[in-house]
């Protein structure tokens, strides 16, 4: 195991990575036939409303999360279930809109299941590792992540068609920050079974906590526009992956062209890294409910029980409500860590 | 050991992708496909690159009620499978309707292959000589018009359904395959069929901003525009039009004539045409459907003389 202590920059880079695991394939979706103002203001309700989850996430960090959950056992094998499930459904959702991405843009004639079992595999190898091989892959990663971002943002500048951003007006109807919030700030409490004290400087941790979270709402916010003031709202609408659309229109100096396949490593990075997250969460939550050892049974077993899945009735709104316990059942031990 | 070793075998077996190999002699590269409407029936024309040379083109045809069963009994033909990823040029006849654009619409994005930013033009009739012209050759003569006539731009099948998606009109040149294969202008298509004459072609591009630098014919003297740029004021249903150029040219004298042809076309465009992409500027920018809108058209020229050689002569 290793013993290395936390910085705070990798966890920072981890926070944001898990922020971001659903907004390439869902959340973007979730936007569709909304003005550009309806978006911006989900957005920031959503932000707002984050930034308090945020401040409850940073103040339930202790040194062995699992077992000060509660004194009553019943209850806190009861919050470990809630948790299982929660882990469950974050991997089950981001193997499931990865291995669709990839056979519906690279290889369609390819069985899914096949798909999957690969980035399962690749996963649970980094899980075994531990937390702290996460967070350093995931640090070499945001390298490669931020230089596509760059590619994929300066190449399609000439594609911008600022009109294609306007009428300027609200439908407070479809307001929809609901989603966006679930989906992006619950996988980040699968961090909370670090213990406090492997994290090398906490304060700056809780900095770097916030500043992520506000590199992801900037970055959020900035994507869905430019996405939709290239394509145009109605064209976004009807388009099942508008970020790999507006990838296929990268075309440098007519000479590079075709380069999607290539930049679209930035949703296999985005779902990769919250799958070995919550790989490596299931497998100790399962490991503090049946005290088994050896990790790499239990890493086998999961990925065995995630494969056999029937995901073809997945539905997104069943995630929502599967995160929102999720997130509550977190929040209610801050509130019992401090009766008892 | 043990561990990786298995990985290892597990990795060379299952996932290499070589359910998805496929060999290049079993793909068919269009280059470039012509649709056409004969009867209820969509006849389809496919010109294919052969892998034995690469200046040699085959050219395929198929008619049939749908344009999947086209697709896939044009696969059985050729025994191969068609791959649209590097086609350049679509060609479409002038008879097709709004019904056989939402076909064409829904098959190519249903298509996983098609890329969707390959030109589209529009002939009177599909031919031998549509069919053998060098779909790059019409592609950059495309490209050309917009610094030259500027009659018509390179559209783009994506270009198309946005058009056809926020104001139910889109624009796509309409070449002639005469002697020479020429362009002509632009032909509006779905809510309206018509062929656009010069004037109305080159005001379609001014609106659309597509066109900075070009050359306009009148009266057989030939007058170089610059740095022409168009800005729409929007107010209630009322449009401002003023469109500003630099010319470079020996008489002073000249700009009235410009200015008199341009303001025609413009007008012609405005009062003879389909206003929808009008009443789309106005939603845009007031936040309103409009029935009737109301217009100015201001066309200013700059004289600026000209210095040194012209590189069009």
């Amino acid at each position: 195991m290793n013993k290395e202590k936390y910085t705070s920059l990798e966890l920072g880079i981890l926070i944001f990575f898990l922020l971001n695991s659903f907004t390439s394939t869902i959340l973007i979706n979730s936007f569709k036939n909304m003005s550009s103002l309806t978006i911006t203001v989900s957005i920031l309700i959503s932000f707002l409303i984050g930034f308090i989850l945020l401040k409850f996430f940073s103040s339930l960090f202790t040194d062995c999360f699992l077992e000060n959950l509660s004194k009553s056992k019943i209850f806190k094998n009861v919050i470990k279930m809630i948790f299982m499930i929660g882990g469950i459904s974050i991997a089950v959702y981001s193997i499931f809109n990865l291995s669709l991405v990839i056979k519906d843009i690279i290889l369609p004639n390819m069985s899914q299941k096949i798909i999957e079992l690969t980035f399962l595999i690749l996963a649970s190898i980094l899980a075994l590792k531990g937390m702290k091989s996460i967070s350093i892959a995931a640090s070499l990663m945001f390298l490669v992540y931020v230089i596509v971002v760059i590619i994929n943002s300066s190449f399609n500048l000439f594609n911008v068609v600022t009109i294609n951003l306007l009428p300027i007006s609200i439908d407070f109807d479809k307001i929809n920050f609901y989603q966006l919030l679930i989906l992006s700030i619950a996988p980040i409490f699968m961090l909370l079974i670090i213990p406090k004290k492997e994290i090398m400087n906490f304060k700056g941790f809780k900095k770097y906590s916030y500043l992520f979270y506000i590199i992801f709402y900037i970055y959020f916010i900035v994507k869905i526009l430019f996405i939709i003031s290239i394509l145009g709202e109605k064209y976004f609408s009807i388009m099942n992956y508008p970020y790999i659309e507006v990838l296929k229109m990268i075309n440098i100096f007519n000479f590079f062209e075709r380069l999607e396949e290539i930049l679209i490593i930035n949703i296999f990075i985005e779902n990769l890294i919250v799958l070995a997250v919550s790989l490596n969460y299931l497998s100790s939550i399962v490991n503090s409910i049946y005290n088994i050892d050896k990790k790499a049974y239990i890493l086998i077993d999961i990925i065995i029980f995630l494969f056999l899945i029937k995901l073809d009735v997945v539905s997104n709104s069943l995630l929502t409500i599967i995160l929102t316990i999720f997130v509550l059942a977190n929040i209610i031990t801050y509130k019992r860590k401090y009766r008892e | 050991m043990i561990r990786k070793g298995l990985f290892f075998i597990f990795v060379i077996i299952f996932l290499t992708g070589c359910d998805h190999y496929n060999d290049i002699g079993n793909i068919a590269v269009v280059s470039s496909l012509g649709i056409t409407i004969q009867g209820s029936n969509y006849k389809t024309y496919v010109k294919v690159l052969s892998s034995n040379s690469e200046n040699e083109e085959n050219i395929y045809t198929e008619s049939c009620s749908d344009l999947d069963e086209c697709f896939n009994n044009l696969n059985t033909q050729l025994m191969k499978r068609l791959y649209l990823a590097h086609m350049d040029l679509l060609i479409l006849s002038n008879n097709l309707t709004k019904e056989n654009y939402d076909h064409i619409f829904n098959f190519f994005l249903n298509q996983q292959t098609s890329r969707n930013s390959f030109s589209t033009i529009v002939v009177d009739k599909i031919d031998n000589k549509i069919l053998h012209a060098d779909s790059m050759d019409i592609n950059n003569m495309l490209s050309l018009s917009v610094g030259t006539n500027a009659l018509a731009s390179r559209v783009s099948l994506s270009d198309i359904i946005k058009d056809v998606l926020n104001f139910r009109i889109s624009y796509i040149p309409y070449i002639e395959t005469g002697d020479f294969v020429t362009i002509k202008g632009y032909k509006t298509v779905y809510d309206e069929n018509k062929l656009l004459n010069k004037e109305e072609s080159i005001a379609v591009n001014l609106l659309k901003g597509k066109v900075k630098n070009f050359s306009v014919l009148i009266d057989k003297n030939t007058y170089h525009l610059e740095e022409c740029n168009v800005i729409n004021k929007v107010d209630d249903n009322f449009i401002g039009v003023d469109v500003s150029c630099n010319y470079h040219g020996d008489k002073e004298e000249d700009i009235p004539i410009i200015e008199k042809y341009l303001e025609k076309g413009m007008k012609s465009f405005i009062d003879n045409n389909n206003q929808n992409y009008l009443k789309y500027l106005i939603y845009k920018y007031e936040n309103r459907q409009v029935d009737v809108i109301n217009y100015k058209v201001n066309i200013n020229i700059n004289y600026k003389e000209k210095t040194g050689g012209d590189i069009f002569e």
